[in-house]
């Protein structure tokens, strides 16, 4: 058998975890059992104390960072939003503006609960959720 | 323990805990394959973190047609090889370089006990080129199949197999070469 072909059947058989002849004359066969042994042995690398922590914490922090983008994009669609019904209720009804001035207290709560109810959320629910 | 779709489901809601919980799981895997391409100890704890973040980011991509392991094995080994590339560390001559290592010397009991033969081993595994390397490393170390290897690295499977062959074939001369055969 030529040399290539048996090394490629030695391989094979170690792959498959058959034990190769015991064959004095084969000092290849020792060599690919001690390295078939040494390339399942883990080299010596040690894994930074807390590395974990450390990769959770920048993710979390870009997980927020990202979140904050989310709800600033959020607050300047809305706001838009408002301003363009205003200003289209303005030019079809140009008392529209008195008619909200004269509802003020309800508007102003109505906001009011709107933001305490979305603080709420995201202090007591999301971060929870981000953190547990 | 978590099982691998609770995990990824709590890591989309972006679950610090989960996160984490995935990067013990799977941080010998990728230090691993990071240490053996990049051959830099001192920058592979940067480039791990690097390859968690990705995952982190790209989470939501992933679907269940392959293991976490290999998925993330994937990254692992784009992320490590973008490196490579980056700094210019380009392996391709390693073949030549395993073969012009410089014998060392070392006492004949030395050479005898097995800690140093596979100190030796690692030490030529380091030489290799980066492919061989990778392919080493993931069905040795990490007992990947050939076709997860495929997945990995997007190599053919007969490259992988021819790789794998050639590798081993190579330290094996290695082997020989530094300790005598009757000592083996």
């Amino acid at each position: 058998m030529k040399d290539l072909e048996k090394e490629k059947l030695w391989q094979k058989m170690l792959d498959e975890g058959k034990s190769l002849p015991n064959d004095g004359n084969e000092p290849g066969i020792r060599a690919y059992q001690l390295l078939y042994e040494a390339l399942k042995n883990e080299p010596d690398i040690t894994i930074p104390e807390g590395f974990a922590g450390k990769v959770a914490q920048r993710a979390m922090t870009q997980y927020s960072r990202r979140d904050n983008s989310i709800w600033l994009l959020s607050f300047i669609l809305i706001a838009i939003a408002i301003l363009g019904c205003g200003f289209a209720m303005f030019s079809l009804y140009p008392n529209f503006f008195q008619l909200l001035r004269s509802q003020i207290n309800i508007l102003g709560f109505a906001g009011l609960m709107f933001i305490i109810i979305q603080a709420a959320d995201y202090w007591l629910i999301q971060r929870k959720k981000i953190f547990n | 323990m978590t099982d691998d779709a609770t995990l990824v489901s709590l890591v989309k809601k972006g679950n610090a805990v989960a996160f984490r919980q995935l990067v013990q799981l799977h941080e010998r895997l990728v230090f691993h394959m990071v240490h053996r391409i990049v051959n830099q100890p001192e920058d592979c704890e940067d480039i791990c973190q690097e390859v968690f973040m990705r995952v982190f980011q790209k989470i939501h991509l992933f679907n269940f047609q392959s293991k976490l392991s290999t998925w993330i094995a994937t990254i692992a080994y784009r992320t490590a090889i973008n490196y490579v590339r980056k700094e210019d560390k380009h392996q391709t001559d390693g073949l030549d370089k395993a073969a012009a290592l410089p014998n060392q010397e070392q006492s004949a009991l030395e050479q005898l006990e097995k800690k140093a033969t596979y100190s030796f081993i690692h030490e030529q595994v380091a030489l290799l080129p980066v492919h061989y390397r990778t392919v080493l490393t993931l069905y040795h170390l990490e007992e990947m199949s050939l076709q997860e290897i495929q997945k990995v690295t997007d190599m053919p499977l007969g490259t992988v197999k021819n790789y794998l062959f050639r590798a081993r074939k190579l330290l094996k001369e290695k082997l020989e070469l530094q300790f005598q055969p009757e000592r083996l």
